[in-house]
């Protein structure tokens, strides 16, 4: 129902219309003088009133009120066309009319009001609904601002949104700052702040404040839905790029296993070879290890993405651990003494025995390929004085890591030099870094003041279960 | 090596590689290339040693090595893939003898095939006398000595010392040292075995740190190299 009922002003056509109405209804009643009588004329005239009042206005009401009353005491009531009554009780007649008229003029205006008031009200409210509707449904920035546009036009009124805090205030405006959770998103500004009256204002400024709040709210989300969109991209880049890694060295794993076996028989063949096919195929088998290890390395890597690892703790030594990985590389050690310095007596460690090794391996396969031939790499193991760590450290005399990287080197695909001779993807480290923050430790890079690279890691020390000693 | 030997692996080009690795040792070698028909060849010839790999595309590797080891004895050596330390620790549980992970070289391959062979061919070591290093051990005096001077090793060092000299060159996985050194209540308290290799690195060889006869093999257990 949306009958727009017009502001309560009086215009010069109503107060012509309510002396019009008087003299129609007077011209109706007087042919009627004689069946009716003048009490109910009077009514007649009362019910003119009402109608004024409901359509015109309060002025043009109280104006048909007093000439209903004269005309009825001029035309209707006898004497006719006297204006003293003849019978006294039609002094009553009259001024109870002229009263209820002008009451009833006063109640009816004011039920016009209130109604005309309500449906602007309904209409604001509309209104506003609207705009959160289209604030809720928009998908970028440019759709709130025309939604905030359609708002206002629809409104009459004059506003701007300032996104962000580096435009200035235009002058003279109303500013309603737009907040969520204590970050400033930005400014809404009312330009036309002095039109309408103080109470005006007043409902104004509470409506600008629910509008400021919904375009925070939208601009809120508008964020949000942008920063998991960029999060589920780089997850999903991520998932595809470890899927590709695993597909791709699982059908490496083959051919690799016949290139090392090939180029070890090669290496070990009974009839000896000439010297340059002798080091040909020393080189062969030594670079067939390499991507050997690399293919281990994102296997691993892809595992451990795929979150299906979970660490297999056992109670478990140092010196095994160290042990094992100085067997597995004795190939690559060849040509680099190894020096090793193991704390005696070192607490047992919780740790998954196969993922460690991983790393230990990793560390000293990194001092092996960076270091130049017969340089010593150190491996050492101890607790620190607070005696909540157990460290690992591996140290070597090469060229070290460059300058600024340090901190980025546990980085995935992150090399040293990425132009270097030396085979490597990048991977070695990070997938240490991993499987020993998955231990609840940490690791560290830094460059010896004499030279070489030196990568230490730490586990947290727990409580081993007792042994029974024997004699 | 005048042995015989069959090799069950579905990957043409792998099985050339141990064929031809074998071959060149003397060995005779006879190949299948499923599950079904390696339990035909083995059942129809009289071999030496097998070597299986796990992962066979008709049956399980397991089920294959189940069959053979129901009416078998044949020493059987483990190809597995890395990363599977579950399958290898299980296939030695069900009674394979050994394993090789890949990819691997032909050194280790034949190393392993040679330690197999010998233990099935030679049942036991008449003497009772061991040397490795520079240590000589007595198991009939019950005594150990290190360069001409006596060690004194605990019971269960000593016993730990027989387990894995009497598998030489053969894995044996925590499970089965536990067992049969300190007896089936203690074969989840992997850690005294850790501690007890440590002491008989200590006192046995020549470099704790890096030791060449008491061997770990992570994930699955010890190996005893002479």
């Amino acid at each position: 129902m949306n009958r727009s009922f017009p502001l309560p002003s009086a215009r010069a056509g109503a107060w012509a219309l309510a002396v019009l109405a008087s003299v129609a209804t007077a011209l109706v009643a007087v042919p009627l003088r004689g069946p009716l009588g003048p009490a109910n004329i009077a009514m007649l005239f009362l019910i003119v009133v009402f109608f004024v009042a409901l359509r015109l206005g309060r002025g043009p009401a109280v104006l048909t009120a007093g000439i209903n009353v004269v005309l009825l005491d001029y035309v209707i009531v006898p004497p006719h066309f006297g204006l003293i009554p003849a019978d006294v009780q039609y002094i009553v007649t009259l001024g109870v009319m002229l009263t209820v008229g002008l009451v009833t003029a006063h109640l009816a205006d004011g039920l016009r009001r209130q109604a005309a008031v309500a449906a602007g009200e309904e209409r604001e409210t509309r209104l506003l609904y609207e705009l959160a509707r289209e604030l809720a449904g928009s998908a970028n920035r440019d759709q709130i601002h025309a939604a905030l546009a359609s708002y206002s036009a629809k409104r009459g009124r004059r506003v701007a949104l300032h996104l962000g805090e580096d435009q200035p205030a235009p002058a003279g405006a109303l500013a309603y700052p737009l907040d969520a959770a204590g970050t400033p998103l930005g400014t809404l500004y009312l330009l036309d702040a002095d039109a309408g009256g103080r109470p005006a204002r007043q409902a104004e400024d509470v409506r600008l404040q629910a509008v400021a709040s919904l375009l925070a709210t939208a601009l809120e989300r508008l964020h949000y839905v942008r920063l998991a969109q960029d999060n589920e991209v780089e997850i999903a880049a991520e998932r595809l790029r470890n899927s590709v890694l695993a597909a791709v060295s699982h059908d490496l794993r083959t051919p690799m296993t016949v290139l090392i076996g090939l180029a070890d028989s090669l290496h070990l063949s009974r009839e000896p070879l000439p010297p340059a096919a002798a080091e040909t195929s020393l080189a062969l088998l030594r670079q067939a290890r390499a991507i050997g290890n690399l293919l281990n390395n994102v296997l691993d890597m892809a595992r451990l993405h795929s979150g299906k690892t979970r660490l297999r703790r056992e109670w478990q030594l140092f010196d095994d651990l160290i042990a094992a990985s100085l067997r597995l590389l004795k190939p690559q050690l060849a040509d680099h003494p190894v020096k090793v310095r193991l704390q005696p007596d070192l607490p047992l460690v919780e740790l998954d025995a196969v993922l460690m090794e991983r790393v230990v391996c990793n560390l000293i396969d990194n001092a092996a390929k960076y270091s130049p031939a017969g340089a010593p790499i150190e491996v050492g193991t101890y607790v620190d004085e607070a005696g909540s760590r157990a460290w690992i450290e591996v140290c070597d005399h090469g060229p070290g890591f460059p300058a600024g990287k340090l901190a980025r080197m546990f980085e995935l695909f992150e090399r040293g030099n990425p132009e270097s001779a030396v085979p490597g993807l990048g991977l070695g480290l990070a997938i240490c870094q991993r499987i020993v923050a998955a231990h609840g430790g940490g690791i560290e890079a830094r460059n010896r003041p004499e030279g070489g690279a030196c990568v230490k890691l730490w586990l947290p020390l727990g409580n081993p279960p007792p042994v029974d000693d024997d004699a | 090596m005048d042995v015989t030997v069959l090799v069950i692996e579905d990957e043409p080009q792998i099985l050339r590689l141990v064929k031809n690795a074998l071959e060149g040792e003397g060995c005779r070698v006879f190949t299948a290339a499923s599950g079904e028909r390696s339990l035909i060849e083995a059942g129809t010839r009289k071999v030496d040693l097998i070597v299986l790999d796990l992962g066979l595309p008709d049956m399980d590797g397991m089920e294959v090595l189940r069959h053979l080891r129901s009416w078998s004895h044949v020493p059987v050596l483990i190809l597995s893939a890395r990363g599977d330390e579950d399958d290898k620790v299980r296939a030695l549980d069900e009674g394979a003898d050994d394993y090789l992970a890949k990819p691997f070289g032909v050194a280790e391959l034949l190393a392993r095939v040679r330690a197999l062979v010998r233990r099935h061919v030679r049942h036991e070591d008449s003497s009772g006398r061991l040397a490795f290093g520079d240590v000589e051990a007595d198991f009939v005096r019950r005594t150990v000595s290190r360069g001409g001077e006596a060690v004194h090793l605990t019971k269960i060092e000593y016993r730990l010392l027989t387990v894995l000299a009497a598998n030489a060159g053969k894995v044996l996985t925590h499970r089965h040292l536990m067992r049969e050194v300190w007896g089936p209540a203690y074969v989840d308290s992997n850690h005294y075995l850790r501690i007890y290799v440590g002491r008989l690195r200590q006192k046995l060889e020549a470099d704790p740190a890096q030791p060449v006869h008491f061997l770990t093999e992570t994930g699955v257990g010890y190996r005893f190299q002479p």
